[in-house]
């Protein structure tokens, strides 16, 4: 690419050079591995580093997953365990259908729809393309802060409505499970009000399956907001990765994938601490797992 | 097969939902499989002077920024979505069965082995993986989507499969058929693989769904075959005129939506009705 038909074969020789492609590909997996260790991704097609490329767009990736999962989460708990505990009524049976469509819409599709409604026709937010022609630096403080929540606000949204229907069949079900138990039936001999029984005994136990089903399907949310990412040019990683796709870059494709796996792996041990936090049994049993 | 009409007839009555899904999987597969006798026009021909216009009788949905119809383009994109889904679900279950099964029934040493290989496989977001090999790989034919997409998905029905032969190997009937002196290859063709068949048609019902979900990305980011039409394809082109033409990318999402969620629907129901525990 950076040498077209026009350039010489000298040219072409020195890039295959540059890159490593003149090695045998073996060669130049464990080349990349030994590089790896010593915390040199390689050279990207521009000539940059790839750490250097990589490095900046983390924490924009970070930033849009955090804000969306913590939304998505606080609202299906919210939701899941109202309907879970009020299994088959109307209010149930509402949910459980918007949840089924939310649910079933392509992520970056419904990302289309929100820019045609909300940034092409109202103007209410901007189209994408954060940080892209803005000078970061020299805004600061509550603009700053602003900023960030005026471009985030679309993808957010559309992770929220990918997600916490998600979260919110899981919560759901383990609720109706939970509300039959025994210790609900004292609770509620007992007198205490259904909002104390809810929140107080009956989500508490309805949590440990969603703990454990979001450490099951970090993949799918990894994937979600990468493809979002895409749709609304995002500064993150998952917009990296497809340019680097789409340009045939390479090194920056390995390395955009070498941080997701760690990141993945890194919030799956995160989420195992959690996990033995919400169920004793975990903490203080030994056995187990 | 009378008696099974009746099951499926007394349940798509019980629930609007699941007759809705029904009639949306009847006419969709119809239209995959005629698209050649339900399309007003071929994919791929152009109108000229018809760029970009808007919805009128003479084309439903529009036509997209070289004049072609997006109606026959969704049609026909049906047939290509759903090929590539039927596909990679074969690839998937012809990994994911025999890993799972053997996994799952002798143990030990070659459940690790497979189990720590689909672990490495699980680590990675699907779509990303996705991305990756379709970029080294030069993904280009349909053949080869198809295998890409089924070698990366299989992880999911493979634990799954294992989890429910690991609980079935305990049950009587599977013990008694060994201490009898069956054999391996007999127990589980004969009482594992029974036992565990509706779990397996559930997760392919929404597995088809994602595979549907995943050709689509792919192809909306751009990596796609721009020869073959197909939903992505259409999301693709509309994104880049989302403000002057929207029905390039909104009718095509439509049609990926209700076929999505009617997957799901299907899936769900199955899921209640052959008592599945996912």
């Amino acid at each position: 690419m950076l040498a077209t038909s026009r350039g010489s074969r000298e040219v072409r020789e020195v890039l295959m050079h540059r890159f490593g492609l003149d090695q045998p590909l073996y060669v130049q997996y464990f080349l990349w591995l030994y590089n790896t260790f010593t915390g040199n991704l390689g050279i990207s097609v521009n000539g940059l580093p790839v750490v250097d490329v990589i490095a900046p767009r983390i924490w924009y990736t970070i930033e849009l997953m955090l804000v969306s999962q913590i939304l998505s989460a606080t609202l299906a708990v919210a939701l899941g365990a109202l309907a879970g505990y009020k299994h088959d009524s109307t209010l149930d049976r509402a949910l459980s259908f918007l949840a089924l469509i939310g649910y079933s819409i392509p992520n970056f599709w419904l990302g289309l729809v929100l820019i045609l409604v909300f940034a092409v026709a109202l103007g209410w937010f901007p189209v994408g393309g954060f940080s892209m022609g803005i000078e970061l630096a020299k805004i600061s403080g509550l603009s700053s802060v602003l900023l960030h929540l005026e471009y985030l606000a679309l993808p957010t949204a559309v992770l929220v409505i990918e997600f916490t229907p998600y979260y919110f069949r899981l919560l759901r079900s383990s609720m109706i499970e939970v509300a039959r138990s025994d210790y609900i039936v004292t609770a509620r001999s007992k007198g205490l009000t259904e909002r104390t029984i809810i929140y107080k005994h009956a989500l508490r136990n309805a949590l440990i399956p969603l703990v454990t089903a979001v450490g099951t399907s970090l993949g799918l949310i990894f994937g979600g907001s990468y493809v979002v990412e895409v749709v609304f040019a995002w500064p993150g990683l998952g917009s990296l990765l497809v340019i680097a796709a789409l340009s045939r870059d390479y090194w920056v494709v390995m390395g955009v994938s070498l941080i997701t796996a760690t990141m993945v792996i890194a919030s799956s041990i995160t989420i195992d601490i959690a996990y033995a936090y919400l169920n004793p049994k975990i903490r203080f049993g030994g056995a187990g797992l | 097969m009378n008696a099974l009409l009746a099951i499926v007839w007394t349940e798509v009555r019980r629930s609007k939902l699941l007759a809705f899904a029904c009639t949306w999987m009847i006419i969709t597969v119809l239209m995959a499989a005629f698209p050649f006798a339900i399309a007003p026009y071929s994919p791929n021909k152009i109108f000229p002077g018809n760029a970009g216009t808007p919805p009128s009788l003479q084309f439903p949905f529009g036509t997209d920024h070289i004049g072609r119809d997006v109606l026959s383009q969704i049609i026909w994109g049906f047939s290509t979505s759903l090929l590539i889904a039927l596909g990679a679900l074969l690839v998937e279950l012809l990994i994911a069965l025999p890993v799972g099964l053997l996994s799952g029934y002798f143990g030990g040493r070659v459940d690790q082995l497979l189990m720590r290989i689909t672990d490495a496989i699980l680590a990675m977001p699907t779509i990303v993986l996705l991305i990756v090999a379709v970029t080294l790989l030069r993904v280009e034919s349909l053949v080869s989507i198809i295998l890409v997409m089924g070698l990366i998905n299989w992880t999911w029905l493979a634990k799954t499969i294992r989890a429910e032969s690991l609980r079935v190997r305990e049950e009587d009937y599977a013990v008694a058929a060994k201490s009898m002196g069956f054999g391996d290859l007999y127990v589980i063709v004969r009482h594992i693989l029974p036992n565990i068949v509706s779990t397996i048609i559930v997760i392919s019902t929404f597995d088809m769904a994602w595979f549907i979900l995943y050709e689509a990305t792919i192809s909306f980011i751009g990596l796609g075959n721009p020869t073959i039409p197909s939903w992505g394809r259409l999301l693709y082109i509309g994104r880049g005129f989302l403000g002057t033409q929207p029905w390039i990318s909104v009718f095509p999402g439509v049609f990926i939506c209700l076929t999505v969620l009617s997957f799901n629907v299907l899936g769900d129901s199955l899921s209640d009705f052959l008592t599945v525990k996912r």
